[in-house]
């Protein structure tokens, strides 16, 4: 099972996430404990997909359970820094018209 | 490992046996050792105090003896010599008495009347008689002495009778006339009964008075008439410077000689030497002084031996007190006194062996004693060593036997326990607490983990087959389930059998027992086939279920007869209304036109699908694309159309074909799977998919696969 590293900052009320490796069916579970667990207080999290190198369509369900959860309280789940194979995901799965990516 | 009389050979029982066995020789060595040292030093002790004891005792008694013999042995000597010297001076004050009685009648002749004397009668024996005798020639009536000495006869005849020694009494003259003072008148006469005659003159009495002038000692000779032994003490008679005769008495010398003679014991006795060194009187057999005949007498002062020779010579002159003299290897003590009238010594010797004799009977007495008290201590020795020996091998079978009985309640818990373990680990048999491992140490903390131990890995064996099992079943159930999955897609091929025109092949390879895509196709009405393409968020069982839902969504939304984007929309409200696993499905729609070859299609979220025209290569197709199903409520999707030419073909597609990826993490990705396709692109899709297989699977090689692989072809004719 591939490894994915993740690691946060937190200044205040903005979180950034930077994450590494593949999410995938094995690995997409802990990314969404990971993140949720320090989301309380927090609106607009970021997520850093820089080291992202794949992402599957478990990956994609956990990003948008997150992006539900922080729409639920008025908040706004950023990607950010996605690269080319992984945005080819987030635009053929419709993902970049709904979630807010940051190039 | 091997077993002798129940003990396990380099076993724990062996080892504990052998340290303890260890530690008790080694005590009983230096205990050996210690006892060894002192009984040598006692010995030597003892050994050293018996030799200075015995020093000491010599020293202590020889000089007692020494100093007791000394003592009595010059004094006893000194009062023999005093009382021979006595008898001596008695006979010579008679001689004198007698020349000095003499001297005044022949001073006095011519005043004095001539007597009578008379020769011999044998009638006379037994009287004192004085008796006139004669030199061979002389005629005794003519002597002008004779009747002068008449007068003397009295005098000589008491001087007799009442002296001790006195055996003869006599007087000689110079014309060889002689009376004599005896009581043995017979013996004057020969065997003829004719006188004897008497050589006056010529005696040796005479002539050593007659001679030295002065008083004379004669040597010892024998008796002229009796083979007594004896002396004569002889002076001469002057008168006006003239000689006229010699005066003098025999003294029998028997008694000395038997004194000496009974002197002689067996460890001493007395010798009497005159003064040429003569030995006069000797006991017979002394070893030292002999009696000789006077011709053959030998001077003792001129002998070999000086030590004896200068013995003698001193004792002749005067007193010597105790000497040790040697002779002929034997220490002898020796005293000498001379006797001053006769010039003669006494001379006494003692065995010296005589007084080391009480030294030795002591010294005999205490090396008895002291090999009593040896032998008592020895045999005392004996006796402790055997109960030492005794008590030794006591306490070595009592330690072995100790040592067996407690290394045996140490080891056999043990060797119980090992057996237990080796036959649980032969026959699986469950390791149990018994009440020989109940020692309240550490082997029944050891046993008491093995129990538990064991009860674990039995429950423990237990849970894995049960785990086992349920696993099994599980298996079985998901094989079950990937069965009803592909049954559920249309997999009987030519599809359409009565649709020549129509080719149509799909094929799913879940990388699970059960997949999330699905594909499926279905002909709406006669000139309408619904093609679906669909990958469900993650994988398995959920995924299955919720693909399960999806398809048959899809397909009765699309049986109603609405358009893809209404049907998508449709679906899509229908899986939110119920959606709390937040789960959701990429799906490309499309309907053929089958008479036309027009495609309707919507996309939700869904690869790119890739077309081919006739004689064309196959190409990616960017459509439009909406988000996927079940992700949002409320979702509208667009819809496009497209051509499917005669000839031409269509290739849809999940993304575990792109995303296949190889060991060293590329992707497969959509340009590979265009060159697969365009390798291929003459083929009908039932040649084609297991080309485009093939192709991945060459790339992926070893690596797992990640995601299911779901493709569709079709291609009208």
């Amino acid at each position: 099972m591939s490894e994915l590293k993740i690691s946060k900052k937190q200044e205040q009320d903005k979180l950034t996430v930077f994450i590494a490796g593949r999410i995938d069916t094995g690995t997409s579970a802990k990314l969404g404990d990971e993140v949720r667990e320090s989301l309380g207080g927090i609106t607009d999290p970021v997520l850093d997909f820089g080291e992202v190198s794949y992402t599957s369509s478990s990956g994609l369900r956990i990003l948008m359970s997150l992006h539900k959860t922080m729409a639920a309280k008025s908040g706004k789940l950023t990607i950010s820094k996605p690269t080319q194979t992984v945005y080819d995901v987030f635009d053929v799965t419709g993902f970049a018209g709904m979630i807010n990516i940051e190039r | 490992m091997k077993k002798i009389f129940g003990i396990t050979i380099g076993g724990l029982h062996n080892k504990i046996l052998v340290l303890v066995l260890t530690s008790l020789f080694a005590v009983i060595f230096v205990f050996g050792c210690v006892s060894f040292y002192q009984a040598n030093t006692l010995t030597s002790v003892v050994s050293k105090a018996k030799t200075e004891q015995q020093e000491s005792i010599t020293d202590l008694s020889e000089n007692t003896m020494h100093r007791t013999l000394e003592d009595s042995m010059v004094k006893i000597n000194a009062l023999q010599a005093y009382i021979a010297d006595d008898m001596f001076m008695t006979v010579k004050k008679d001689v004198c008495t007698l020349r000095t009685l003499a001297e005044g009648l022949f001073r006095e002749k011519d005043r004095i009347e001539p007597g009578k004397v008379y020769l011999p009668d044998p009638a006379n024996d037994g009287t004192v008689t004085a008796q006139v005798l004669y030199a061979e020639g002389v005629d005794y009536t003519k002597s002008e002495y004779l009747p002068i000495a008449a007068h003397m006869t009295d005098a000589m005849e008491a001087m007799y009778t009442s002296s001790v020694y006195s055996t003869n009494v006599y007087i000689g003259f110079e014309d060889g006339t002689h009376i004599g003072v005896d009581r043995i008148s017979s013996n004057k006469f020969d065997e003829n009964g004719k006188l004897i005659n008497f050589p006056v003159c010529e005696r040796p009495w005479y002539r050593g008075a007659a001679d030295t002038g002065e008083l004379y000692f004669s040597g010892v000779m024998k008796d002229a008439y009796t083979d007594s032994v004896c002396v004569t003490c002889s002076a001469p008679v002057y008168i006006d410077g003239k000689l006229i005769g010699v005066v003098g008495i025999d003294i029998f010398l028997d008694e000395m000689a038997a004194y000496v003679e009974q002197s002689a014991s067996e460890n001493g006795f007395i010798t009497i030497i005159n003064d040429k060194g003569q030995v006069i009187f000797a006991p017979e057999n002394n070893g030292i002084f002999k009696v000789e005949t006077a011709e053959n007498a030998e001077d003792i002062r001129t002998v070999e031996n000086g030590e004896l020779a200068g013995f003698v010579a001193d004792a002749i002159r005067a007193e010597t007190g105790l000497r040790t003299v040697n002779v002929g290897g034997r220490d002898y003590y020796m005293c000498g006194t001379p006797m001053g009238v006769i010039n003669w010594t006494t001379v006494m010797v003692v065995d010296r062996e005589l007084t080391e004799r009480p030294t030795k009977a002591l010294l005999s007495q205490y090396d008895k004693i002291n090999e009593e008290a040896a032998e008592a201590f020895r045999v005392g020795s004996e006796s402790a060593a055997q109960a030492v020996l005794i008590i030794m091998v006591c306490v070595l079978v009592i330690t072995v036997c100790g040592v067996l009985y407690s290394a045996g309640r140490i080891v056999e818990p043990i060797e119980s326990m090992t057996a237990d373990i080796q036959e649980g680990g032969r026959t699986g048999k469950l390791f149990e607490m018994k009440d020989i491992y109940k020692t309240k140490d550490e082997i029944q903390v050891l046993a008491e983990s093995f129990d538990d131990l064991s009860k674990k890995t039995k429950q423990y064996i237990i849970d894995i087959t049960n785990i086992t099992k349920e696993k099994e079943r599980i298996g079985t159930e998901l094989e079950l389930a990937r069965k009803i999955q592909a049954d559920m897609l249309p997999n009987i091929y030519p599809a359409f059998p009565d649709r020549p025109e129509l080719d149509i092949y799909a094929t799913m390879t879940p990388a699970k027992e059960v997949g999330g895509d699905f594909y499926d196709f279905f002909l709406i009405d006669d000139d309408h086939l619904g093609m679906v393409m669909a990958d469900v968020s993650g994988k398995g069982v959920p995924a299955a279920l919720f693909m399960m839902m999806s398809k048959i969504l899809i397909n009765n939304y699309a049986m109603q007869g609405g358009s893809p984007a209404k049907v998508l929309e449709q679906t899509n409200a229908a899986i939110c209304k119920k959606n709390e696993e937040e789960m959701f499905v990429t799906v490309w729609f499309g309907v053929l036109e089958i008479s036309t070859g027009k495609i309707t299609a919507a996309n939700a979220g869904h690869e790119y699908p890739i077309l081919r025209k006739e004689n064309g290569a196959f190409e990616l197709l960017k459509d439009k694309h909406g988000f996927v199903v079940g992700g949002m409520d409320g979702l509208k999707y667009k819809e496009y159309e497209i051509t499917l030419e005669k000839g031409g073909e269509l290739f849809l597609y999940t993304d575990g074909v792109p995303e296949a990826t190889n060991a060293d993490g590329v992707l497969f990705g959509t340009d590979r799977l265009l060159e697969a396709l365009n390798a291929h692109k003459e083929l009908g899709p039932r040649q084609l998919l297991p080309k485009v297989k093939e192709a991945v699977d060459g790339f992926v090689g070893e690596a797992d696969q990640f995601d299911d692989l779901t493709m569709l072809a079709v291609k009208l004719m």
